[in-house]
């Protein structure tokens, strides 16, 4: 267990660095052909707390989706990233959870992004909790399936063009 | 006889800066000053979200008596509420007796609204029903409306989009809409139940003014090739930068804007009905429509626009990479004020009503990859409009009376005037060239700060 956690708080710290220093086509070789990658809509019905509403998603990108995003990125063009923020993301909270099989791990996690683009005045901050499958393939893993909880109803940020 | 007091001076304020905008419409400008000024949003909150229709939702949003959501009108938190016969009401969050939200939840279904501090509670129809322990507090109830919730006197709905003014002073629904209410039956009524909302509302925050992304949505299509450029690197839009000459325009009264991609003139006479598929457009019921509204939609129906004053529209193609084909996605999306140089945008997806489950994932997936808080598109303009409200507080530009510029088409070889042989609503330009759409949106907003600024 507490072997897995390593090999998983590994894994997420160096995927943190890898996005902090955009090297993107590095951080896409640590996702799987077959990823999902969502963000669900968290809306408050009454008397429930935070519910995920069925179809409603903020985000729901394959690998075919972020290879896009990331392209984009690379273009000067791309005015939200352009020049590209300075990003700090901080990974904590890291527990495996049951439920993973072979070669398979179940892990959450929280991400504090500390994003300061362009001139604005002052940087943004998001809170977000994750769940994430890592495979495990040879010696390597990989991301499988990530879904992302934002900590607010509301986007603090005026958009998300950098990953969680 | 007006006193020196702060309001009077903060009112001055603001009627300077209108006459200012006034003097600087005619010559086709905008004083910089109007994009982060705290006495003119508090002013705009009054007399234009205070004394306007303004939208609060769909009606697929609260089908079944009793549903509920909570909404914006300007700074206004209200509940949307569907009653037992069907009607809909509007009414403020807040209990009458010290003011405590009653409503904390996004949606949720409920026929009565017992406040958290006291208990007062209220139907949803707003009127005021009990109290605990009522004959020792109160001896009697209280008289139901006149403690009960402000109800927004006038609720309208028109294809489903359900619009409130916190006004009785103002035209009917569909008289105010004006040909908007046109654009809205090409958009959504093409099939007998129409579109339905797809999922709540997602929400982000953008440190602009509600006034530019409501211009943009108008009628700015010069912006297409420039500030989205990166879609075109990535081959997933082509031609941006001929914008302005492929988007035709409809200009209403009222502040209301529209236009359409003419796709059948400059692409493909295939690129019909927004370039929705055949299999698609054969479930539209377009021999209902007179043949003129059937051309508008098979060659340039509207595909952009905003009803004034913060609600926005867009229709397009979107890629996906699910090895799937692009599909069509439409969007809502109002502009909520929030503070000065504050806006938060709320960003509905719809599908038509006789769409499979399986064309719905399509066109919601397109939807969030183009648009929305991840969407590439809303992405770029989001950091573009965040200039605007600095700029409005720069005290060089202020020293300056800077104004910003929409005398585009002055000089320009492009015949901008209105289609002479057009029968339809509004006028209708086939070019986007010269800014006239966004002089619409600012000249109803002077109107109507002039206006409220005298009283109902």
């Amino acid at each position: 267990m507490s072997d897995l956690w390593v090999k998983a708080a590994q894994f997420l710290g160096h995927e943190a660095l890898l996005l902090d220093e955009r090297r993107f086509d590095e951080w896409l070789d640590l996702l799987h052909d077959d990823l999902c990658y969502e963000m669900p809509l968290h809306m408050v019905s009454e008397g429930k707390g935070a519910r995920t509403a069925p179809t409603a998603y903020l985000l729901n990108d394959d690998k075919g989706m972020i290879a896009t995003r990331v392209r984009r990125l690379s273009f000067d063009t791309a005015h939200a990233e352009a020049p590209a923020s300075r990003t700090v993301r901080t990974v904590g909270s890291i527990c495996v959870l049951p439920g993973g099989s072979e070669g398979s791990v179940e892990v959450a996690s929280t991400i504090i992004l500390h994003r300061h683009f362009g001139i604005d005045p002052a940087p943004d901050i998001i809170h977000a909790r994750r769940r994430d499958r890592l495979v495990v393939e040879g010696e390597r893993m990989l991301l499988a399936h990530r879904t992302i909880a934002i900590g607010s109803a509301v986007l603090n940020m005026p958009n998300l063009a950098v990953f969680l | 006889m007006l006193s020196d007091t702060v309001e009077n001076r903060a009112d001055g304020k603001v009627e300077q800066l209108l006459d200012r905008a006034e003097r600087a419409l005619a010559d086709d400008l905008v004083p910089v000053g109007i994009f982060n000024d705290d006495a003119l949003f508090r002013a705009e909150m009054d007399r234009i979200f205070g004394q306007t229709w303004v939208f609060v939702g769909h009606e697929s949003e609260i089908p079944e008596p009793g549903d509920y959501v909570r909404r914006q009108i300007g700074l206004d938190s209200v509940i949307v509420t569907r009653g037992r016969e069907g009607e809909i009401n509007v009414l403020s969050n807040y209990c009458r007796h010290r003011g405590t939200e009653l409503c904390l939840s996004d949606q949720g279904n409920a026929f009565r609204f017992r406040c958290r501090y006291h208990g007062w509670t209220y139907r949803n129809n707003g009127d005021w029903v009990a109290a605990p322990q009522l004959r020792e507090a109160y001896g009697e109830p209280l008289d139901a409306r006149e403690w009960g919730l402000p109800r927004a006197p006038r609720v309208g709905t028109h294809q489903g989009m359900i619009f409130a003014s916190l006004s009785d002073d103002v035209p009917d629904l569909l008289e105010f809409l004006d040909g908007s209410a046109w654009a809205l039956d090409l958009i959504m009524g093409l099939a007998p139940r129409g579109m339905r909302v797809i999922a709540p509302p997602d929400r982000w925050r953008i440190k602009t003014d509600w006034k530019i992304p409501s211009e943009n949505f108008a009628g700015d299509a010069y912006h297409l090739g420039i500030a989205h450029q990166s879609i075109e690197q990535l081959h997933i839009a082509h031609g941006l930068d001929k914008s302005s000459h492929l988007i035709h325009t409809f200009e209403f009264e009222n502040g209301h804007n529209f236009g359409g991609h003419a796709w059948t003139q400059f692409v493909s006479p295939e690129w019909e009905c927004w370039r929705y598929p055949p299999e698609h457009v054969a479930r539209f019921d377009l021999d209902k429509l007179s043949e003129r509204d059937a051309r508008i939609v098979r060659d340039k129906g509207p595909s952009v626009g905003t009803i004034f004053p913060n609600l926005s529209y867009i229709r397009a193609m979107g890629g996906t990479s699910r090895g799937g084909a692009p599909a069509v996605f439409t969007s809502f999306r109002q502009w909520q004020p929030v503070a000065p140089g504050l806006i938060e945008v709320w960003n509905w997806f719809f599908a038509w009503d006789f769409e499979t489950e399986e064309e719905v994932a399509r066109s919601h997936e397109a939807g969030l990859f183009a648009a929305g808080v991840g969407g590439l598109f809303d992405q770029d303009d989001a950091v573009l409009w965040q200039g605007p409200a600095r700029a409005a507080e720069s005290p060089w530009l202020k020293r300056l009376d800077a104004h910003f510029h929409l005398q585009q088409g002055r000089n320009s070889p492009i015949d901008q005037s209105p289609d002479p042989d057009w029968a339809g609503p509004g006028l209708h330009r086939t070019t986007s060239y010269g800014e006239h759409q966004q002089l619409s949106f600012y000249r109803q907003w002077l109107k109507q700060m002039q206006q409220g600024g005298r009283g109902a």
